[in-house]
This record gives C-alpha cells, structure tokens and sequence, in this order.
C-alpha cells in the first residue's frame, strides 16, 4: 500500500482529504507541527507529498527545495494559487506535478495515481465472473456457455463496474458519476439505452435476467 | 497656427500702430510735408512693420511646432510639462507654471487612481484565494459523505466555483501577459478536465458529452484555455433546449489551424443578434427571457481568445444548434 503524506494547514481539508485518500486504499499520515515538517518527512518516508504552498512558517517553495536535497519522493503542490509564476515555481523547485484549488477529486485521484505510476490497468484483473458469466475487461467481451458477445466500451464499463457490486444494488447516479469519471459522459437516458442493449447481448447469451432493476433505487446484478 | 489667425489675433496692436501712422502723417502734412514725402515715409513704415509681424509670426511659429513634436513624441502625453524646457519670455512662464500645476495634479490623481485599482485587483485576488480554502472543504465533504443532498450541494458548489473562477479571470484580464505559461497541452485532456470540474453540475442537468473525435495538442496555456472552454460549456448548459442536452466536441486539423469545435442543441442565438454576442454586458433576446445572464462570459472568452491569439468564432440558428469554433493557429518551428 502507497503512503501518502499530506502536508496542509486547514484542518477540515487535512481530515477530509485523509478520509478520501484512505477510502481510495491508500496509507496516509499527516503533518500537524509545521516547525519541525523535514523531520517528519523523513520519519514517515512516504511514497508521495502532498505540499500546499501557503503554510505556516517555512512556505511550500522552500520545503519541496529542502525535501530535493534529500529525497527523489514525487511531490503534488496542492494550492489555492494558480498564477503561472506559481506553477512554474512549483515545477522549478523540484514538484512532480501541480493541481490547483478547488481541485475535482477524480483528477486528484488520477495525478496521484499517475505519480506513483499505478495505471488503471495494472488494477484490472484478468477477468470477472458472476454467476456463470465471465467478464473479460482488456478484450471487451461477455462469454457464457460457450458463446461470446462484444460489448462497446460504454456497455463494458457499466458491466465492469456492476461486476465489481455483485449482490449490490448500483444506484443509478453512482454508475453514471463512475462513466463521468472514466471518461464517458452520458445522461440518464442513454445510461437507460445502454442498460437495454447490455440486456439484448444478454438475452443472446442466454442470461436475460441478470441485471434486475430495483425501481427508484437502480440496477442489481 | 495659421498666419491669418495670428494677424487676427494681433489686430489691436495693427489698429493702434495704423492710427499712429494716420496721426502722425496728418500732423507731418500740417506741417507742410510734400504728399511725396509722406508717401515714402508710409512705405518704410511699412516695410519695417511687415518684417517685425512676419519674424514674430515665425519665430512663435518655430516655437509652436517644437512644442507639438515634443508632444507628438511623448509616451504619456500628461508628462509634457516636465519634459519641455524652461520659458524664457514672461508670459510663457506664467502658461507653463499653470499648465505644469495642472499636470502635476492629474498625473498624481492618476496614480492615485492606478494604486487603488492595483489595491483592489489584489485584494480581490487574495479573497478568491480565500474563498477557494472553505469550497475545496465543501467538494471534501459532500465527495466523502455521499447523498442525494451532497450531490446537490455539489452542483451549488461548482457553481459557486464557476462564479469565483470568473471574478479571478476578470480581474486578471488587465494582465493576461504577465501570466501565462505556454505549453503543449493535448485538447482531450483539457476538454476531460473542464468536463470533470462540472461533473456534478453536467450530470444532474442531464447532460450528454461526445468527445470520440477529439484528439491532438496545440500550444497554448492550459488554465486560460480550460477557462475559455468553461464558459462555452455553462452556456450551453444555460442555454439548452427543452429536447435533452447533447455537446459534440470535435477537433479538426486544417492546413494552418486546428479547429475544436463545440457543437449543443440548445436554444440558439438569433441571427440578428450573432454579431454581438462578444460585445461586453450584451445579454440578448436569450438572457432576457429569464436565464440570468450577465452578457460578461463571451466576452471574456473573446478577450483571452485575442490575447492567447487563438480565433473564436460562433455560428449558430435559433431553435437548433450554436456551434462555438475555436481557431489554434498550427506552428510547425514551435515542435521540438
């Protein structure tokens, strides 16, 4: 597990920020004292930093410039400040990268990831398989008995993230906010349109009633 | 100055030198001198009387057009009093001394003016700062405390967010060049981002994005240009039909340019009032039926646009589509 330490001063961020990253499955540790940050940092030896640049005391400039002369750690300025002389200071100093507030929290998720080099597909297994249908993600196929149908990518990513829930029921905002967040941004309806082609493919593979929808809540597979 | 206009000026002193003239030869005539005499006298007075005039007219004249390619030269023009140099002849000292009292005066009430602009710009900057700390907090705990009500409040906050953005912008506006960075930046990921930073906003208003034919990068700087595509995509969202809302955001390569186009089914824009619609504070037959414009969003986009060097240009029919074209002039020398 990758452990992320978050260097910011506002309260309420630091500790919703912790939860967030945590419930992303990452390790988390925060700096409280900002006289002694360095020290910390090197107590904790994260995989990461998260560095706002106002803080108080020595300022996000000059830790990232003191963490350098130690340590090669990937370092995200996180800021409320997004003039070009900021990110460009930023990046001079030795930042990994630079995300400005108030940030979108997939695109946060998503740097991260990107810095510590943990790409979408290193996650994705080989296959999922619920009830006798086996999900292939990296061929973008459903196969069943024998038979196997292609699913578009929208159509594959609904049925990724339904595998990923079984038992659960998915509730219809939840599956579209995670299409928005992989890049496919669709609305209700189509989400609707999707779901009945997604049911067509499976009336051919002889599982018709594996995704039920549970009315007002959403989808159950 | 023309020379007819500076005699007219001078007519008290011709008069009185004529009378003079009149006066004296009539008393000489009395005397007894020859009407040949007076006549010879009247030429030399005259002569010497005409080659005075003409030397004043041209020396004032000298005078006149140094002043006026001082002036032509001159950056700020209110700072002529201290470049000019100093009067010789009396009543040019005293115009001077007024003339550089009253400069003196503006070019302080100019400053003054600047400071306070300059004061306020900044203090706007340091409070939007401050106000992105409490809405990244919101974003925080509706994002970790999933609801119905949190994905509302979610959609207030990116609207709120958008509003913030705004105001920066605006205040920024006067100095676009001092802060920029220009980079490759790929047209899919910029377009991916805007769409995430209103992902709440774009979802509960049931919004449909196609971006399968966008690809490519241009030059330009990242935040300006997402803040550009920003307000594209709140208009249409603003502006969207009763039919659901369907964006297509195309990226085409042309000869010279490469064109990204946004293209929304909403309301349109009268082909009467297409020619305006970057013009500052026009709101439109659209934003007067109700839907809170401001007239302030295209025209920042047309502002940064000219400043980023980058086309904008909008097409549109009332009823079906408005189509927004962005024009990103192709530098081969700028690839490295």
């Amino acid at each position: 597990m990758n452990k992320i330490l978050i260097i910011e001063d506002e309260k309420l961020i630091r500790e919703e920020l912790q939860t967030l990253l945590s419930n992303a499955g990452f390790a988390v540790a925060h700096v409280t004292d900002f006289e002694n940050t360095l020290e910390q940092i090197i107590a904790e030896s994260p995989d990461l930093i998260l560095l706002d640049i106002s803080l108080p005391g020595k300022n996000g400039y000059s830790l990232c410039a003191s963490v350098r002369r130690f340590s090669d750690v990937p370092i995200l300025f996180i800021t409320g400040r997004n003039t070009a002389m900021d990110e460009l200071q930023a990046l001079t100093l030795g930042g990994d990268d630079f995300i400005s507030k108030p940030y979108n929290i997939p695109i946060l998720l998503a740097r991260i990831n990107a810095l510590l080099k943990r790409g979408q597909a290193a996650r994705q297994p080989g296959c999922l398989e619920y009830s006798g249908i086996t999900l292939h993600p990296i061929a973008g196929t459903l196969a069943a008995d024998e038979k196997e149908i292609e699913l578009t990518k929208t159509e594959l990513k609904i049925m990724y993230y339904l595998f990923q829930h079984p038992g659960e029921i998915v509730r219809r905002t939840d599956l579209v906010e995670y299409l928005w967040d992989n890049e496919i941004h669709i609305d209700d309806n189509t989400l609707s349109v999707n779901i009945m082609r997604i049911r067509e493919k499976l009336g051919f593979l002889g599982k018709d009633g594996l995704i039920r929808t549970k009315r007002g809540m959403g989808y159950k597979i | 100055m023309s020379f007819s206009g500076w005699l007219h000026d001078k007519k008290a002193v011709l008069l009185v030198c004529f009378a003079g003239a009149l006066f004296f030869s009539v008393l000489l005539w009395l005397f007894g001198l020859e009407i040949g005499e007076i006549f010879l006298l009247w030429l030399c007075f005259l002569f010497i009387a005409a080659g005075l005039l003409l030397w004043n007219y041209l020396s004032l004249r000298r005078r006149l057009l140094h002043f006026r390619a001082v002036m032509d030269e001159l950056d700020r023009k209110y700072l002529f009093a201290e470049i000019m140099d100093v009067p010789t002849s009396e009543w040019e000292k005293v115009y001077f001394e007024l003339m550089k009292t009253a400069l003196k005066d503006m070019t302080d009430e100019v400053s003054q003016a600047n400071r306070l602009s300059r004061e306020y710009r900044e203090f706007i900057e340091q409070w939007i700062h401050e106000m992105k700390v409490p809405i990244t907090g919101i974003q925080l705990l509706c994002e970790n405390n999933k609801s119905d009500a949190a994905r509302k409040i979610l959609t207030q906050t990116e609207l709120i967010s958008q509003g913030v953005e705004r105001v920066l912008f605006y205040a920024r506006l006067g100095n676009v060049e001092k802060d920029y960075l220009i980079k490759e930046v790929s047209l899919r990921a910029c377009v991916m981002e805007v769409l995430a930073q209103n992902r709440q906003f774009l979802i509960q208003n049931n919004v449909c994005v196609h971006t399968e034919r966008l690809s490519g990068t241009v030059y330009s700087d990242q935040k300006w240009l997402q803040f550009i595509l920003n307000q594209i995509i709140i208009n249409s969202v603003k502006y969207q039909s009763s039919q659901p809302l369907v964006i297509d955001v195309v990226s085409q390569e042309q000869e010279n340019y490469i064109v990204l186009t946004i293209t929304d089914n909403g309301i349109g824009i009268r082909e009467s009032e297409l020619g305006r619609v970057f013009d500052k504070g026009f709101v439109g037959s659209n934003g007067r039926a109700g839907k809170n414009s401001t007239g302030i969003g295209l025209y920042l986009c047309d502002q940064l646009c000219s400043r980023l060097g980058i086309g904008i240009e909008i097409k549109s029919r009332a009823g079906e589509y408005t189509t927004v074209l962005l024009h990103f002039p192709k530098s081969e020398f700028l690839k490295v």
